[in-house]
């Protein structure tokens, strides 16, 4: 058999054929390419150091790391192997501490494993647009009441002393929202 | 199994019609069975590669003016019966039994010590070579295929070559572990 090049989903089929994750066909398909292909089969050996590499440091998606615990521990060298796993992890991050993944990508991370991401993504921008209409709002009306005190202010100003105007200013804000129809006949913006 | 000089001769024959390049694939054959016998969980991968090959062997005289096609499908299929007929004698193993801790040491001990041989196998690694290991091995998801390839781009080799590379230079260190947990004081990585 002809040597193939070596694509990026080689690195997946010899992942998934070290779980036990693929279908008889496909095992013996793979198996039978491993014989024959040796560039193939030179990366059976990479692909587990990665296998092991990802599950110490908690990178396997849950059903990866469920058919890791079940399928690919399954045999003894491999449980020491995992052993070494874990001790090189320690020694590269005790002489390299590892560079911290930012918070966000981390949650994100997380939340791919729980939620399928089509649910994820439309629940996200719903709140984000929700979020920020609240906070408009909210804008909005502290900006307008803001605007309302520096024009009571400013139309009190020359007629009272200060402290008059202080209080009547409170006063407005207090009952700006319930005025009886004479007052607002009469345009002032008080009760 | 008896597995005469005549079944080999015949078997490498049947691997390539060039016995030089029949040698050479005899050994790559070799040891893709080993390895699939060890992702099938089998624990005796070099042995159960043997035996099926003597089977393949015993066989072919029979089968060889009949059967068509290269003969990978076939070690497969034996390779596959080998396999299943190995886990009906050993049972499979699918996670650690209740008592596997009671006869070995915890696993903090067994942590311990091989971290601690694996500090000095690496003191024992050229300079050059031990900061690749950090480098290739530093944590980090999503920047670590961007790292290994700046670290094939300056060694001016392909990413896999360099992917084999730490494979093989991990399997010096495993080696150079092994031996220091069984008191062997060499601990040079091969």
């Amino acid at each position: 058999m002809a040597d193939r090049k070596h694509t990026k989903n080689d690195d997946e089929l010899l992942r998934q054929y070290l779980l036990g994750a693929l279908s008889d066909d496909e095992q013996s398909q793979t198996e039978q390419r491993l014989l024959a292909d040796k560039p193939f089969a030179d990366l059976l050996p990479v692909a587990e150091d990665e296998l092991f590499d990802d599950y110490v440091s908690n990178y396997l998606p849950q059903k990866e790391r469920r058919q890791f615990e079940s399928y690919f521990l399954s045999s003894p060298p491999r449980r020491k192997k995992l052993v070494l796993a874990k001790s090189l992890r320690l020694y590269v991050n005790k002489h390299n501490p590892p560079v911290e993944t930012p918070l966000w990508e981390r949650v994100k991370e997380r939340l791919k494993d729980s939620l399928p991401i089509r649910i994820l993504i439309p629940a996200t921008a719903v709140l984000l647009f929700g979020a920020l209409g609240v906070g408009s709002w909210q804008l909005y009306q502290s900006k307008s009441g803001g605007e309302q005190s520096a024009r009571m202010q400013a139309s009190l100003g020359a007629l009272a002393p200060k402290e008059v105007s202080d209080g009547l200013i409170a006063l407005m804000e207090t009952y700006a929202g319930s005025r009886s129809s004479e007052i607002r006949i009469s345009g002032f913006p008080h009760s | 199994m008896d597995f005469t000089k005549e079944d080999f001769d015949r078997f490498l024959t049947w691997l390539d019609p060039d016995p030089e390049k029949a040698a050479l694939r005899y050994t790559e054959v070799h040891h893709s069975l080993a390895m699939i016998f060890t992702a099938r969980g089998c624990d005796q991968s070099e042995e159960l590669a043997d035996e099926a090959i003597n089977r393949v062997a015993h066989r072919l005289e029979k089968m060889i003016d009949t059967y068509e096609g290269p003969p990978y499908p076939y070690l497969v299929r034996v390779a596959n019966n080998l396999a299943s007929e190995h886990k009906g004698k050993t049972g499979k193993i699918t996670s650690l039994p209740e008592d596997f801790y009671l006869e070995t040491q915890s696993p903090d001990e067994e942590l311990e010590q091989t971290f601690a041989c694996l500090d000095r196998c690496m003191e024992k690694l050229h300079p050059t070579k031990r900061q690749l290991v950090l480098e290739y091995y530093q944590e980090n998801k999503k920047a670590k295929i961007e790292r290994r390839k700046k670290i094939a781009a300056s060694l001016d080799i392909p990413i896999n070559a360099l992917r084999i590379r730490m494979c093989r230079t991990r399997d010096g260190m495993r080696e150079c572990v092994l031996r220091c947990l069984k008191g062997d004081d060499s601990t040079e990585i091969d």
